[in-house]
């Protein structure tokens, strides 16, 4: 029982990781909660059930196709609703203000266009669960796990061993710093939408694979919020640690004590590490030496 | 080399800098000192790019400058600026990698890399280290480092002895005149009159965003006004 808590633990923890990390990017270079990430990850949803049920493509090709088309859009959504509000210096609140208009926004479009129905993928594995030790572990909390952390490494590589990824990093301490050595602001900022995309998509075909797809879909990855900002906002290990503590937490929480409670524990778990730890399990603040 | 003619900078409604013209030629080093506030880090800032100016013309080597801050780095014009600006959470190696980012030749990146080595010896020590554990002084030698990454015709140094003990900063300007024997262009701000009139060729007095006085860097130290208001004898 333990162990079947724990990987499905893990499993959901591997998403909210995944989630955060989309939060983590856009924060870390840019500083605002980029809000319209909830919408992303719904329209992936919607955009693997597309591919997975009613295209018919294999599940796993489903979540590449569906990860580049959302990091297209979260690239255009970028240009279209950030740049401008940027190149005025306009304050972050700005920039969250728009953000969550973003997600109303999207959310009414799916509304409006596919309707309020809830749709359920289709069986994409031939076995959903694996016996192991007596405890029926499920394979879509294996796959997700599995998923998420080669995503995890992926990243991790690219941001540091690319010349891209390294400016990336450097954006994130000093934008203006990395303007002067000749970095295109602009390029960096659009390959961390990029990324921040991709990874929404990949989180929201697991999210529609577990639970159903319907435009609402996107407030779920509040959780994945919460997950970024336990972990200290704008530090990637951080956002992944996060993820899978409140993951685990949850189910935990959901099995030995009652689901009801579960989100209770989630937001007052929030409330006491900020308290402690105002900054968040790994948040940095760089300060300059003079 | 570089030429400003009649530059106007706003803060908000703050005139920052009014009607400034100055003259860089080839090879030489120019300074410009002036108190806080007077508008000198303003004066680099918009020829790197990172300040938008209202008016005014800037020209490099005889065409108008560009105003996005990479189109100028690529045309070999390097702002090493105000304190410091290291990436601290990048490691000496990649903040020096970071200079040379509009570079795709990566072998000549690599023979620069270890010709900073050997001008800064105090940063091969530190590859490994990330840049914001260290010192004052070393972040300095390593802001310095990477601003040369680039391979700069024209290099802007905006008070490279802020807040450095004295035998350190006269470290500073021996490594400033060691570069500008190699032929590269500076540019130089300080608010240490003395050290920048000594190595200037030319020097600008700048005072509350317009020009005061410029002449010979030597001869301006006699000055008596200067002395009076910036060398404090």
């Amino acid at each position: 029982m333990f162990l079947q808590t724990l990987v499905t633990g893990l499993g959901i923890g591997s998403i909210y990781a995944l989630m955060a990390m989309g939060y983590c990017l856009v924060f870390s270079i840019l500083n605002f909660s980029n809000f319209a990430h909830g919408a992303m990850i719904m329209i992936g949803a919607y955009v693997g059930y597309l591919f997975c049920s009613i295209i018919g493509i294999p599940f796993f090709l489903s979540i590449i196709i569906t990860a580049v088309i959302t990091g297209i859009l979260s690239v255009i959504n970028e240009r279209l609703a950030y740049r401008s509000l940027r190149e005025r210096n306009a304050p972050s609140l700005y920039l969250i203000i728009t953000a969550m208009g973003i997600s109303i926004m999207l959310e009414n479009l799916v509304y409006s266009t596919i309707g309020s129905n809830f749709y359920a993928y289709p069986r994409v594995f031939s076995k959903n669960y694996l016996e192991i030790f007596s405890s029926t572990i499920g394979l879509i909390d294996i796959y997700s796990f599995f998923v998420s952390i080669i995503c995890i490494i992926l990243l991790h590589l690219f941001l540091n061993n690319s010349k891209i990824g390294m400016a990336i990093r450097a954006g994130v301490a000093d934008p203006i710093a990395t303007s002067l050595m000749g970095a295109n602001f602009n390029v960096l900022i659009r390959n961390v939408f990029f990324l921040s995309g991709i990874f929404a998509g990949i989180s929201g075909v697991f999210m529609g694979l577990r639970y159903m797809v319907y435009p609402q879909m996107g407030w779920i990855t509040n959780k994945a919020y919460i997950a970024a900002v336990i972990g200290g906002l704008g530090s990637l290990p951080g956002a992944i640690i996060g993820g899978f503590i409140l993951g685990i937490i949850e189910t935990i929480v959901s099995v030995y004590i009652s689901s009801v409670v579960r989100d209770v524990f989630s937001f007052s778990m929030l409330i006491l590490i900020l308290l402690l730890k105002p900054l968040g399990l790994f948040g940095i603040k760089y300060e300059e030496k003079m | 080399m570089l030429t400003i003619k009649d530059m106007n900078v706003f803060y908000g409604h703050i005139h920052a800098l009014q009607g400034v013209s100055i003259q860089v030629n080839q090879s030489e080093i120019v300074s410009i000192i002036g108190s806080n506030g007077a508008g000198k880090s303003t004066l680099l800032n918009s020829i790197a790019g990172i300040v938008k100016r209202a008016s005014g013309e800037i020209t490099f080597e005889n065409n108008p400058l560009p105003t996005r801050s990479y189109d100028i780095v690529k045309l070999g014009i390097s702002l090493v600026p105000e304190r410091r600006r290291i990436f601290p959470n990048l490691t000496v190696n990649e903040n020096l990698k970071m200079g040379a980012y509009l570079r795709n030749n990566q072998k000549e990146v690599e023979i620069d890399l270890e010709e900073m080595y050997r001008l800064f010896p105090i940063l091969k020590k530190r590859t490994k280290q990330f840049g914001g554990t260290l010192s004052g002084g070393e972040q300095q030698m390593l802001t310095i480092a990477r601003g040369l990454m680039s391979r700069p015709k024209f290099l802007m140094l905006d008070e490279p002895s802020l807040g450095l003990a004295p035998n350190l900063t006269e470290e500073v300007f021996l490594k400033i005149e060691e570069i500008n024997q190699t032929g590269i262009t500076i540019l130089l701000v300080e608010q240490n009159a003395f050290k920048a009139l000594e190595i200037a060729n030319r020097a600008y007095v700048l005072e509350n965003g317009k020009i005061a006085f410029s002449g010979i860097g030597a001869k301006m130290l006699d000055n008596p006004k200067i002395k009076d208001a910036y060398l404090g004898v």
